[in-house]
């Protein structure tokens, strides 16, 4: 009984050991707030990786095969639910007329805006819906002169929106282009009907050399689209897949042209099983002598995937750390602590303590102040992840800044993730590590000699 | 009477570097139950550490500490504890009080040493009921909840008593009571423990410089030169209350 009794009283009765308490409290607060609120974007970017992508997908096919031929072939699997050929390519844009917003000197001839550099990529507008959620991707658009693409022809766009010059007597007008929203509100491209001009090349092999042919082709902005995931959005065009056919030379009125593809989107019946589904799709590939991999989403975005999770790693470690420094500081407290009580200790001994019950009483003061320390500082950290935004928006109010740059990913409220198991986890190492940190001063207060202690005043 | 506590041939010798320091060599002592012995000597002559042995808080080199016939000084550390809890009370020269407590925590504090948690919830009021009652009786009624450091030499001095008593001790040892108390002072502890030891059959063993005090106790023993001899001036075996004999210097009969 002593041993809790004197633990707290010392506890009580001693100011400094605040320090310790208000060590754990802090390091246990950062550590549960910055991991939940991580763990929320993590979940939510791998939710929008997710979303824009399809369960599998064959890639890097040299578009030397019909899409027809290779769809057969793969349709036989009992797994594959449905599939989307696509061709991803690259090229850079330019925009037509429009406000000008200069970049750097010379980029710019008279009313002709230089872009970035996009992925451009080809989708069937019929089949891709079935393998991804596109269908919903052209929902959202902002009020305004923006109109929102019609899912069964997303790539037209009426005479009316097109710009008086491009309106051709024989009913012919430029394919459309859909940009993601969030870009076409950087790039200032408001209108439907914008002219954009691509502009790219392709390698053709010519006799023993290699030669690229540029690619220009103009597409006007049908639409704009939004998949959730941000940087799909942003780096992102979406075209037909015929438009890039005929960009590789194989266009749709020409005989003998090939309906080719370098990427196939697959949508699996049982997402749990696509890695298997893949490696069987693979052999099949193989077999039949046609270039590409299937890969499973997270093969895809591997890297990406990976080096959030590695810095979620390395963040946790940072943390972790700095709980063991709030523990050195318990253990410096309680080892001061110590060296003043001597005189205690030896007390206590003439009183008919035990060394380990002197041990205790160190021991029960330094977990004490850490197990206050912690709990305060996880109940601080779930009130501020559940208050997260509340303090966000007090933030960016009162000093212009921003916690967490909620815009870069598109999100409404900053995501956190309420893990029961890490709030315990983390308990438990501040406990731990305290206990451990508190043991060095306890022994040392046993092995005191309580006559030593008694002897003097 | 009876034997209470008994020392036979307590030897202790420390060592400043390679020197040797005898300071007991080959003590034999006794303390019956309910007298009041008191026990003189020199600074330095090793009282304080004759004190820690026969308390248990020290080991003797050699010899043995006997409580009622058991060879306490044998036990197992927890045993000894348990032994000291139960049976010794302590009372030093500087008080040595805990600052963070109040009186009557710090007397509390003597009857917790065996208790567990749920034990002492259960018997939280009774030792509080109880430590009120000694230091009421000790005087201090009106000062339980101030802390060693608002309190007087004499008023703590009295708190350590009440403390040593908290737990029913049959002895008490203490080192000096009185001396860092004016005489005035000195002499209310000292008629405080004489009550104590009529009231409750106590026995003490009193360290003292002061030959007043020592002529008032049942016994004198003076401890010279690492043994112990009759340092009253009165013949062994008697006393001032005719209680059967000091053990004669350095006595084998023990
Ligand atoms: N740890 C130690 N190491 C070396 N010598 C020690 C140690 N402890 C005590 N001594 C020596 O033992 C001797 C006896 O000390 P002790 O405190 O028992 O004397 P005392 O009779 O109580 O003296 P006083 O009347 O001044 O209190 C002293 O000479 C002291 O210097
Ligand atoms: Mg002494």
């Amino acid at each position: 009984m002593y041993t809790w009794y004197l633990g707290f009283k010392y506890l009580l009765k001693r100011p400094i050991n605040l320090l310790g308490l208000f060590g754990v409290l802090f390091s246990v607060w950062a550590l549960v707030t910055v991991m939940s609120v991580f763990q929320g974007f993590i979940v939510e970017v791998r939710a929008q990786v997710r979303g824009a992508a399809s369960d599998l997908a064959l890639v890097g096919n040299r578009m030397d095969r019909s899409y027809a031929e290779v769809e057969a072939l793969l349709r036989d699997d009992p797994e594959v639910e449905a599939m989307a050929p696509r061709i991803s390519w690259f090229g850079l844009l330019y925009v037509r007329g429009g406000r000008r917003r200069p970049q750097y000197a010379g980029e710019t001839t008279k009313g002709i805006r230089g872009t970035d550099f996009y992925r451009v990529l080809g989708i069937d507008p019929g089949s891709e819906g079935r393998v991804s959620a596109f269908p919903s991707w052209l929902d959202r658009v902002p009020a305004g002169r923006l109109r929102s693409a019609d899912p069964k022809a997303p790539f037209d766009v009426p005479r009316n929106r097109l710009p008086p010059k491009l309106r051709s007597e024989f009913g012919w007008s430029p394919p459309g282009l859909l940009m993601g929203l969030d870009r076409a509100r950087y790039e200032r491209v408001y209108r439907t009907g914008r002219p954009i001009v691509l502009a790219s090349g392709r390698q053709v092999r010519d006799g023993r050399d290699m030669r690229v042919i540029p690619i220009k082709r103009d597409f006007v902005l049908s639409g704009t689209f939004d998949s959730g995931h941000y940087e799909f959005d942003n780096n992102t065009v979406l075209v037909d897949i015929e438009e890039m056919r005929s960009l590789f030379g194989q266009d749709l009125e020409d005989e003998g042209s090939l309906d080719v593809f370098n990427e196939i989107a697959i949508k699996v019946r049982d997402p749990r099983k696509a890695a298997a589904t893949a490696a069987r799709l693979n052999t099949r590939l193989r077999k039949a002598g046609i270039s590409g991999t299937v890969k499973t989403w997270e093969q895809r975005r591997a890297r990406f995937l990976q080096a959030v999770r590695h810095e979620h790693g390395m963040m946790k470690i940072v943390l972790f750390v700095i709980v063991l420094v709030a523990s050195v500081l318990i253990y410096a407290t309680l080892s001061m602590m110590v060296s003043e009580k001597t005189k205690d200790i030896g007390i206590l001994a003439a009183l008919g303590a035990t060394r380990r019950g002197i041990a205790s009483i160190f021991l029960a003061c330094g977990t004490a102040t850490a197990a206050a320390g912690a709990v305060l500082g996880a109940l601080a950290g779930w009130l501020s992840c559940v208050h997260i935004d509340d303090i966000n928006a007090w933030l960016r109010e009162n000093t212009g800044r921003e916690l967490f740059p909620r815009n870069i990913f598109g999100l409404d409220s900053i995501p956190y993730v309420l893990d029961p198991w890490w709030f315990a986890q983390v308990l438990l190492f501040a406990l731990g590590s305290a206990f451990l940190f508190s043991l060095l001063p306890a022994l040392r207060a046993s092995r005191h000699d309580p006559v030593e202690a008694l002897r003097h005043e | 009477m009876t034997d209470l506590l008994r020392a036979e041939g307590i030897t202790k010798t420390y060592r400043a570097g390679n020197r040797k320091i005898p300071v007991l060599r080959g003590v034999d002592l006794r303390v019956l139950e309910g007298e009041i012995l008191a026990l003189v000597g020199s600074s330095g002559a090793g009282k304080s550490t004759l004190l820690h042995i026969l308390g248990l808080l020290d080991r003797p080199d050699e010899g043995v500490v006997r409580y009622r016939d058991v060879p306490v000084s044998r036990l197992s550390a927890a045993r000894k504890a348990r032994v000291r809890h139960r049976e010794i009370g302590f009372v030093f020269q500087f008080y040595h009080l805990i600052p963070e407590l109040d009186a009557l925590q710090n007397v509390c504090l003597g009857a917790m040493m065996l208790t567990s948690v749920a034990g002492w919830l259960g018997m939280r009021r009774r030792v509080k009921d109880r430590a009120r009652e000694l230091l009421g009786r000790m005087g201090l009624g009106d000062r339980l909840r101030n802390r060693p450091a608002q309190l007087s030499g004499g008023e703590r001095q009295r708190v350590a008593i009440a403390r040593a008593l908290i737990a029913d001790p049959s002895v008490i040892l203490a080192d000096e009571p009185t001396g860092n108390l004016d005489s005035r002072t000195s002499e209310e502890i000292l008629d405080l423990i004489w009550r104590i030891n009529e009231e409750d059959g106590v026995s003490f063993l009193l360290v003292t410089h002061d030959a007043q005090v020592a002529s008032r106790a049942d016994r004198c023993l003076r401890l010279a030169d690492g043994v112990i001899e009759d340092g009253t001036g009165r013949p062994a075996g008697e006393s001032a209350r005719g209680a059967p004999g000091a053990i004669p210097g350095g006595g084998k009969e023990a």
